[in-house]
């Protein structure tokens, strides 16, 4: 019976070993990745590049749109109601939790009054990297922002979305260290595509960045007696400029492996015009608001990758104890 | 003793006089005196600290999209609303009506309305090259190469 149960244990093991190699999957072959120029630098993330980026949408303009009462302002010809979500898409997102979304606190907070908005006004699109097609809208039950985040300097940037109901997407977890300085880390969303601000993709797009020291970003931003970057940002970009988010990214996940896992660093957040040189895009820096996230994401409400990374470990745990414990009654039973 | 009495009144007099005026006079619109043009000067009290100023014009004609707001506060921080984002930046106060604004950033949300997009990019371009500006007790005009701004004064409380 033991010799019987253990070639189960393999089995069993090879069974809830492939998903965890289908996830590696997922993440994209960094080294192989052809290189043009688009996204203020960047390139078109091939489709399920990235599962657990999320849009989030404006439910007035969706309304609009699909009642067909949303006209193009230049043609004046009614917007096909197939273009909701890409029309409707205000910011970018991550999923976190099955039911939990992490974005920037400025893409929804009143900019004018300071105020959290209600959470009717937004909804996510989940599951899909293009915005004409595919994907599951879920709306937002809740709206957290974080305590310290400031209107006025854009500090602490970052808020939680609670979902009515939890998806089967596959979500990104965060690091545990603050990611070194060098590190090219990829930054993705549907923002404009070019500085002057003007074109934007249906597609979602990917460009990567290296973290900048945070001396550099101080000598950039807090030399003129105010403090524009705080210890809750981090930089990254090139000197050179070319290559970096724009309108319409902000709350969109900034990425990068960690030992061996894909995690999300940073959040973006704010810069100076698009891809400028030596202005480099800011993001909100994750590693300061894990404890925070964390103290809302609780395993009950999901748990995140890691919890996805620990299940089916724990369940050949439980298996192998199953079946030493079956040997033990078997041999007592003889 | 009347002489002295008068001695010690007379300094008395230019001590408490001597300790209202501030070190550092910040800037006066109407004085062209002791112009040394390009140097720094901090924000003062008088200029617009904690005023929260509102865009009326637009390169001379009456603006009338979503509003745009400009605040000036302690440390030359210059912040406000460009009519989706917000903005964020600091400014240095020169002589002779001079001004720059430094680093202005602001985020990176999308406005629904694609207008108020085009509307904030140019708001943003032109306050970025604000070289001059007219202040009165109700406007403020800024002058650059890439066009001109007029706002109006709303007490911040």
């Amino acid at each position: 019976m033991e010799n019987f149960m253990s070639k189960y244990f393999w089995i069993v093991a090879l069974f809830v070993t492939i998903p965890l190699t289908s996830f590696a999957d997922i993440s994209p072959d960094r080294n192989f990745k052809a290189k043009t120029t688009k996204i203020v630098g960047g390139v078109k993330s091939p489709p399920g590049s990235w599962p657990s980026t999320v849009a989030l949408l404006s439910v007035p303009t969706i309304n609009a749109v699909e009642s067909g009462t949303a006209t193009d302002p230049n043609t004046g010809v009614i917007i096909p109601a197939s273009e909701a979500n890409y029309q409707a898409q205000i910011c970018g997102a991550s999923l976190i939790a099955p039911n939990w979304v992490l974005t920037a606190a400025h893409c929804v907070v009143d900019s004018t009054t300071g105020v959290t908005i209600q959470p009717s006004v937004l909804t996510t699109l989940v599951g899909t990297s293009d915005l004409l097609s595919g994907g599951n809208r879920i709306s937002i039950k809740r709206i957290i922002v974080h305590p310290n985040y400031s209107n006025i300097t854009t500090d602490s940037d970052l808020a939680l979305l609670e979902l009515v109901s939890s998806t089967s997407v596959p979500t990104i977890g965060f690091a545990d260290v603050d990611i070194p300085t060098g590190t090219l880390a990829t930054v993705v969303g549907w923002g404009a595509l070019d500085s002057a601000v003007s074109i934007f993709p249906s597609s979602l797009y990917e460009v990567d960045v290296p973290i900048v020291n945070r001396a550099t970003c101080d000598a950039v931003y807090n030399s003129s007696g105010s403090t524009l970057f705080t210890g809750n940002m981090i930089c990254a970009g090139y000197a050179a400029g070319g290559k970096d988010t724009c309108q319409a990214d902000s709350g969109g996940p900034l990425m990068d492996f960690y030992k061996g896992n894909l995690v999300q660093v940073g959040i973006t957040s704010w810069g100076v015009g698009c891809a400028q040189p030596g202005l480099y895009g800011v993001y909100t820096r994750l590693n300061n608001f894990k404890g925070w996230i964390n103290s809302y994401i609780t395993p009950s409400s999901g748990g995140g990758s890691f919890f996805f990374l620990l299940f089916p470990f724990s369940v050949l745990v439980l298996f192998n104890l199953f079946v030493k414990l079956q040997g033990g009654r078997d041999e007592n039973s003889k | 003793m009347k002489i002295v009495s008068s001695i010690v009144l007379f300094f008395v007099t230019m001590f408490t006089l001597t300790a209202c005026v501030p070190a550092t006079s910040g800037y006066d619109s109407n004085s062209n005196s002791n112009s040394n043009s390009g140097s720094y000067r901090p924000v003062s009290k008088d200029f617009v600290i904690d005023e929260k100023w509102f865009l009326t014009e637009l390169n001379n004609a009456p603006y009338q999209g979503p509003r745009i707001t400009l605040e000036i506060s302690k440390g030359n921080r210059v912040s406000g609303f460009s009519g989706c984002n917000r903005y964020f930046g600091s400014v240095d106060v020169l002589r002779n009506n001079q001004l720059r604004f430094e680093s202005v950033a602001s985020t990176r949300k999308l406005c629904i309305d694609r207008e108020s997009n085009l509307l904030e990019k140019k708001y943003l371009g032109i306050l970025r090259e604000v070289t001059n500006f007219n202040k009165s007790n109700s406007h403020l005009k800024l002058y650059g190469s890439y066009g001109n701004l007029t706002f109006y004064k709303k007490s911040v409380r």
